[in-house]
Formats: C-alpha cells, sequence, structure tokens
C-alpha cells in the first residue's frame, strides 16, 4: 500500500492492503454469530465438532463406547489374587 | 460411525525464522501479501503456527468468540492476558501482537504504558495493538517510546462502536475518507508499525 511506509493489514478492506487478518472463529466457521461479508469461511469446524460430539453422546449412551480397546485390563490370576485378598 | 470424511493432514507449513519487524517491512518492500489471523489459546495459537502465519493476534475479539460477551468492550485485561499468555505458549516464530481492551490504555499516556508492558512481561506479546486515532495515536507514540511496538487501528473500531452508529464500514464517502487517512497518517507519525484498516472493498 503506498502513502505509508508502514504495513497496513485490512479486515474488509479490499486487496490494495500490505496484508489480510480475519478472524479464526469466523474463518473456520467456529462462531455462528453475524458474520460480515468479509469473513470467508475456509472450513465448518463447528459442524465437525458438534458430530463428533454427538456421535460420542450416542455411543455412551449406547454402550458402543467404551469397546475393549479403549479399555485396560488384569490378568485372570492376578484378579484371583486380587480377589482372594479382599476376604 | 465415522461419518465425516477425514481431511488430509497438512504438511507443517511453519516458517522456522521468527517473523520481526524489519521481516514485515521487507515484505511490504517486496509486495509479498502479510498474512494474519487471530488465537485466543494454546490449540488455536498451534494451529496458526503449522499452518504457517506472519502475524498472530490476541484480539478483543475473543471477548466474543471465547469468552461469550455481547461486544469487545466489556473484557477486562487480566481476561485478555490469560487468553495472551496462552497462545505465547502454542507459539513460536509468528509475530504475537496483544490488542489493549476498551478502557485499559484511553485515559493517560501512563496508563497505556502500564498495560502494554504487562501484554509483553506477563505474557510475552511482541507487540501491542490500540485502536482509533486522536489521542490514540498519543498513546501509541509513547508505548513505542517505552520500547513496544504498536499496531494501530482505524476505520471500524468496535471499542467504539457506538459513536460510529454501530458495525459499520467506514470511509465510505469523501467527507469520511479523508479523515481516516489522516488518522493513519497520525498513526504512521507516531511510528506504529501497522495497522488495521477497515474501509469498503473497491468494487474491481
Amino acid at each position: 500500500m503506498e502513502g505509508l511506509e508502514i504495513p497496513v493489514i485490512g479486515i474488509g478492506a479490499g486487496p490494495a492492503t500490505d496484508g489480510q487478518v480475519l478472524v479464526f472463529h469466523d474463518l473456520l466457521g467456529i462462531y455462528d454469530g453475524h458474520a460480515p461479508r468479509f469473513a470467508k469461511r475456509f472450513a465448518e469446524v463447528k459442524a465437525q465438532m458438534v458430530a463428533g460430539v454427538a456421535e460420542y453422546a450416542a455411543e455412551v449412551r449406547s454402550g458402543a463406547f467404551p469397546a475393549p480397546e479403549h479399555t485396560y485390563s488384569i490378568d485372570d490370576e492376578e484378579l484371583e489374587r486380587f480377589r482372594a485378598n479382599l476376604d | 460411525m465415522s461419518a465425516t470424511p477425514r481431511t488430509p493432514v497438512p504438511q507443517n507449513l511453519q516458517d522456522p525464522v521468527p517473523m520481526t519487524l524489519p521481516r514485515l517491512a521487507e515484505k511490504k518492500r517486496l509486495s509479498e501479501p502479510i498474512v494474519m489471523v487471530t488465537a485466543y489459546d494454546y490449540p488455536s495459537a498451534q494451529v496458526a503456527q503449522e499452518a504457517g502465519v506472519d502475524i498472530v493476534l490476541v484480539g478483543d475479539s475473543g471477548a466474543m468468540t471465547v469468552l461469550g460477551y455481547p461486544s469487545t468492550v466489556p473484557v477486562s485485561t487480566d481476561e485478555m492476558l490469560v487468553l495472551a499468555s496462552a497462545v505465547r505458549r502454542g507459539l513460536e516464530t509468528p509475530l504475537l501482537v496483544g490488542d489493549l481492551p476498551f478502557g485499559s490504555y484511553e485515559a493517560s499516556d501512563e496508563q497505556a504504558v502500564a498495560t502494554a508492558q504487562r501484554f509483553v512481561k506477563e505474557a510475552g506479546c511482541d507487540a501491542v495493538k490500540l485502536e482509533r486515532g486522536g489521542t490514540s495515536a498519543e498513546r501509541a507514540r509513547a508505548i513505542v517510546q517505552s520500547g513496544i511496538p504498536v499496531m494501530g487501528h482505524v476505520g471500524l473500531t468496535p471499542q467504539t462502536a457506538t459513536a460510529l452508529g454501530g458495525y459499520r464500514a467506514q470511509g465510505r464517502t469523501s467527507e469520511r475518507s479523508p479523515r481516516m487517512r489522516s488518522r493513519s497518517r497520525k498513526r504512521a507519525a507516531s511510528r506504529s508499525c501497522s495497522r488495521r484498516f477497515r474501509p469498503p472493498s473497491r468494487p474491481r
């Protein structure tokens, strides 16, 4: 941008500035408040986050999560000794 | 189910060399566009780092995007410092700019310098940003003279949106544009390192 020695960063100011800035949550589609025209969405992250948490909730409620691979186990012999110690 | 397609993980694009004011000036000289994005916490800072941006701003926009306030006005310096410190821990090479919140710099040069110093000392910011022209140009000069780089901000200044008549693009008339130009020049004269500028897009 001519006329100023310092770099000029624009937001909604067009391509003539020396750089651009956008709000993280706007450009990734996380914030769902009012989005001005210049806030181009480069991703839809909130939709993915909601889908992920909803899937987790559904799997907990259905019993699908946690599966054996998400669980720590103990040797049968060790478990027997543990049980004997409880008495 | 894994219905959501996994997007390929991009290669690490981070710039291995820390961003400095001379490097930014060089980019301007070479007409290399400067990329700036906001971040408000450790993971968003890591995203900005790995994506290879030039400048990260811990904006007072975090008041709305991460703290849920209805505007940027209520956020405190202490709250901004929590956000900025978290970003610092996730960031290596981009220039880190902390946004001075409403009420933290306007009263006097002393207040402005003291707040700017907190952003540098407590949160590890490289520079600070403040809004508007007028007395803000004096505050910017005082902060720069204390050794802290300043990014100005003219055009749509959300901290004083009420006075502007809401969130509206600024500088769209022949009467208002020169005022913004004058504010920009005052900021440049105060040796601010850069500024955000928010007039309307020019139709191309």
